[in-house]
C-alpha cells in the first residue's frame, strides 16, 4: 500500500505530465474552414501552412463565418478592418494579433482528481508586409508550459516566442521562402496539440517551432512545404537540438476534400523526453545518443456536406539512437466536426498512439462555441487509456474548459 | 441491311435535333474562380434551364441563387459585381450542329463554338462539353473558360484578396428528349 505522500507526489507527477501535454488549443487554426471552401490557409494566415497571426482577409472572415451571429443576417454582416473590433485600425501592410486563453483542467486518474487553472496563452503577434517581403513575430508570457519556445530561462514565468520569421513571397503568392523560427510543416495543423498525432510527432503549433529554412508552395490544388530544420536553438545546449527536415505535400480534388503526405527525420546528438505517454515511467530516448526520429504519414481534410467536417491523420513512428532498440510506432487521429449553428462546434474525435511498445487510446468529445467576434469558449472531455509498461491501461479523465479571445 | 444502316442513322438523329430537351434531376451550374497563391473560389447553385428550337441550344442559369458557402460574400456577389436585379441570368448559346451528339450508350465530347450573356454583355466563347447517351436520357456537361473584364464585371476585390479576371463558368445536367 502506497503512502499518502507517495500517491500525492505521484498524483502531482501526473498531473504536471498531462497537465503540460494538455493544455488544448494553442491558438487559431481550425482545418475544418475546408467546410467554407478553403482549402489552402494563406488567404487568412500570415504564415501560408496557417496558424495564428490572421491576414486583414483572415480578421475579415473571423467575423463572417466563425462566430454566432446571435439573430444578425449572415449577409448583412459588415467586417472591420482594425483589430480590437474595429477601434485600432491597421494599414494594409501591418498585421496584428492578441491572443489570450486561459484554461481549467481537470484530471482523474486511478490515483485521484487534481484541478489546476493554467493561461495557456498570452500572446501578441505582428506581421509586416513590403512587396513580396514577409517578417511575422509572436511574443507571449506563459506561467507554466511551452518551454521549448522560451526565450527566457526560468522554471516559470516565461517570455516565449513561438515564432519569428522573415520570407519573400513570389510568383503571385504561390511560392514563398521562410527563414527564422517556424511550424512544422508536417500533418493537420490542428488546434488540440497535445493529440497523440502532434504530440508524438512533435510538431504542434504549443512550442514545437524549430529553427530553419523553408519553401512553400500554394498553388491551385496543390500546397507544399519543405523545411530544412537547423534546431531549435532555444534549447540552450546543442546537443539536443534536432537537425532534419520535415514537409507535406496536400492536394485539393475540388473544394471539400484534400488528401496529404507528411514526412519527417531528425537527427539530435541526445534525445529528450516525450510526453505523449505521461504514464511512460522510462523514455528509453531521453538522453540516448545519436537519436533519429522518424514520421510518414497520411492525413486528409473532407468536407463532408452541410455542417459536417471529418479530418483524419494517420503517422508512421520510427525512433533509434545508438544502443536502444529501435521503437516502430504509430498515432493515429480521426475527428468529426459538426455546425450545427454558426459558432458552436460539437466535435468528436478518436486517437491511438503505439509508442515504446505500448498502445494508448483517446476519445475527445469537445464543444467550441465562438460565442461573439473573436471570443471562444471550449469544453473537452477527454478519456483516454494509456498504455502501460507490463501489460494493461492507465484511464485518464480529463476535463478542460477553455476562454480564449484572439483577435 | 448495311446499305439501309447510313439512312437509319438519320432517321433517328434527325428527330433527335430537332425535339424539345426537357432537364430532369437537378442541376448544377457555376464558376471556379482565383486569387492569388492558391485561394480559390466556387459558386453554385441548382436553378438552370433549358431553352431548344430545334436548332439552337440555349443554357440559362438565374443567377440569384447563386452561392459561394458565405453569406456575406453571396451578397456582394449579387449587388456589387453581378448586378443581378438588373441582369438576372447568365445564358449560354449553342447551334446543335455544333454538337456532336453520341450514339445510345456512347459518349461524346468536344468543342463547340457558342455565345455567353452575362451582365448584359454577350461574347463568341468556346464550349467544352461532354455527352453520356442512354437511350433516350443524356448526360452533360461543359466548362467555359471567360474573363468577367470583357463583360463589364468589376474584378472583386476584398480585404485585400483580389480575384483574377479569367473564370471557368460550368454547368451539370441531366435531359431527356422526346
Amino acid at each position: 500500500m502506497r503512502s499518502s505522500l507517495g500517491r500525492r507526489l505521484q498524483l502531482l507527477r501526473l498531473g504536471l505530465l498531462v497537465g503540460l501535454a494538455l493544455p488544448g488549443a494553442a491558438a487559431r487554426a481550425y482545418p475544418w474552414m475546408i467546410q467554407h471552401g478553403y482549402t489552402n490557409c494563406s488567404g487568412c494566415h500570415v504564415e501560408p501552412s496557417g496558424f495564428g497571426l490572421l491576414t486583414e482577409y483572415g480578421r475579415a472572415q473571423a467575423q463572417i463565418v466563425l462566430p454566432t451571429l446571435w439573430g444578425k443576417i449572415p449577409e448583412a454582416v459588415e467586417p472591420t478592418t482594425g483589430i480590437l473590433y474595429g477601434a485600432v485600425p491597421l494599414p494594409s501592410w501591418l498585421n496584428v494579433g492578441l491572443s489570450t486563453r486561459g484554461a481549467v483542467l481537470g484530471t482523474t486518474t486511478s490515483q485521484g482528481t487534481s484541478w489546476r487553472d493554467i493561461l495557456m496563452i498570452a500572446d501578441l503577434r505582428a506581421g509586416l508586409t513590403a512587396g513580396p517581403f514577409l517578417a511575422s513575430v509572436s511574443f507571449g508570457y506563459v506561467p507554466t508550459g511551452a518551454t521549448l519556445a522560451a526565450l527566457t530561462n526560468q522554471p516559470h514565468d516565461n517570455i516565449v516566442s513561438r515564432e519569428h520569421w522573415l520570407g519573400v513571397r513570389l510568383a503571385d503568392q504561390r511560392l514563398y521562402l521562410l527563414g527564422g523560427r517556424l511550424n512544422l510543416p508536417f500533418g493537420l495543423r490542428n488546434v488540440e496539440h497535445n493529440a497523440f498525432v502532434r504530440s508524438a510527432t512533435r510538431t504542434d503549433t504549443n512550442s514545437a517551432q524549430q529553427y530553419g529554412g523553408e519553401v512553400v508552395w500554394d498553388g491551385p490544388g496543390v500546397r507544399a512545404a519543405l523545411m530544412g530544420i537547423a534546431g531549435n536553438l532555444l534549447i540552450r545546449d546543442p546537443a539536443y537540438r534536432e537537425q532534419g527536415y520535415s514537409g507535406y505535400v496536400e492536394g485539393a480534388f475540388g473544394n471539400a476534400f484534400t488528401l496529404g503526405l507528411s514526412s519527417l527525420v531528425t537527427h539530435a546528438d541526445l534525445g529528450v523526453s516525450s510526453f505523449a505517454n505521461p504514464f511512460l515511467p522510462v523514455d528509453r530516448f531521453s538522453n540516448a545518443s545519436d537519436v533519429w526520429r522518424q514520421s510518414h504519414g497520411l492525413f486528409t481534410r473532407w468536407h463532408v456536406g452541410g455542417p459536417w467536417v471529418l479530418l483524419a491523420e494517420a503517422d508512421l513512428l520510427v525512433e533509434t539512437a545508438t544502443g536502444v532498440p529501435r521503437d516502430l510506432g504509430g498515432a493515429g487521429f480521426v475527428q468529426a466536426d459538426v455546425e450545427p449553428i454558426q459558432g458552436l462546434h460539437l466535435i468528436v474525435t478518436g486517437e491511438a498512439l503505439r509508442q515504446s511498445e505500448l498502445n494508448s487510446y483517446g476519445a475527445w468529445f469537445s464543444v467550441s462555441w465562438f460565442l461573439f467576434t473573436y471570443c471562444e469558449v471550449r469544453l473537452d472531455t477527454v478519456f483516454t487509456e494509456f498504455g502501460v509498461p507490463g501489460g494493461g491501461h492507465e484511464p485518464s479523465f480529463s476535463v478542460l474548459g477553455q476562454l480564449h479571445f484572439s483577435m | 441491311m448495311p446499305r439501309r444502316a447510313p439512312a437509319l442513322a438519320l432517321l433517328l438523329a434527325l428527330p433527335l435535333l430537332a425535339a424539345a430537351t426537357r432537364v430532369t434531376g437537378e442541376p448544377t451550374a457555376g464558376f471556379h474562380g482565383r486569387g492569388p497563391g492558391g485561394f480559390s473560389l466556387e459558386g453554385k447553385t441548382h436553378q438552370l434551364r433549358v431553352e431548344d428550337d430545334g436548332t439552337l441550344l440555349r443554357i440559362v442559369v438565374p443567377l440569384a441563387g447563386l452561392q459561394t458557402g458565405i453569406a456575406l460574400r453571396d451578397r456582394h456577389m449579387r449587388e456589387r459585381y453581378l448586378e443581378v436585379e438588373k441582369y438576372p441570368e447568365a445564358a449560354l448559346e449553342l447551334p446543335w450542329s455544333a454538337v456532336k451528339l453520341p450514339e445510345d450508350g456512347q459518349t461524346a465530347e468536344g468543342t463547340a463554338p457558342g455565345k455567353m450573356t452575362l451582365h448584359g454583355k454577350s461574347h463568341e466563347v468556346q464550349v467544352k462539353y461532354r455527352v453520356a447517351r442512354s437511350g433516350s436520357r443524356y448526360q452533360v456537361s461543359g466548362t467555359v473558360p471567360l474573363n468577367i473584364t470583357d463583360y463589364g464585371i468589376d474584378v472583386p476585390s476584398y480585404f485585400g484578396i483580389t480575384v483574377q479576371p479569367d473564370v471557368e463558368a460550368s454547368a451539370t445536367f441531366s435531359a431527356e428528349r422526346a
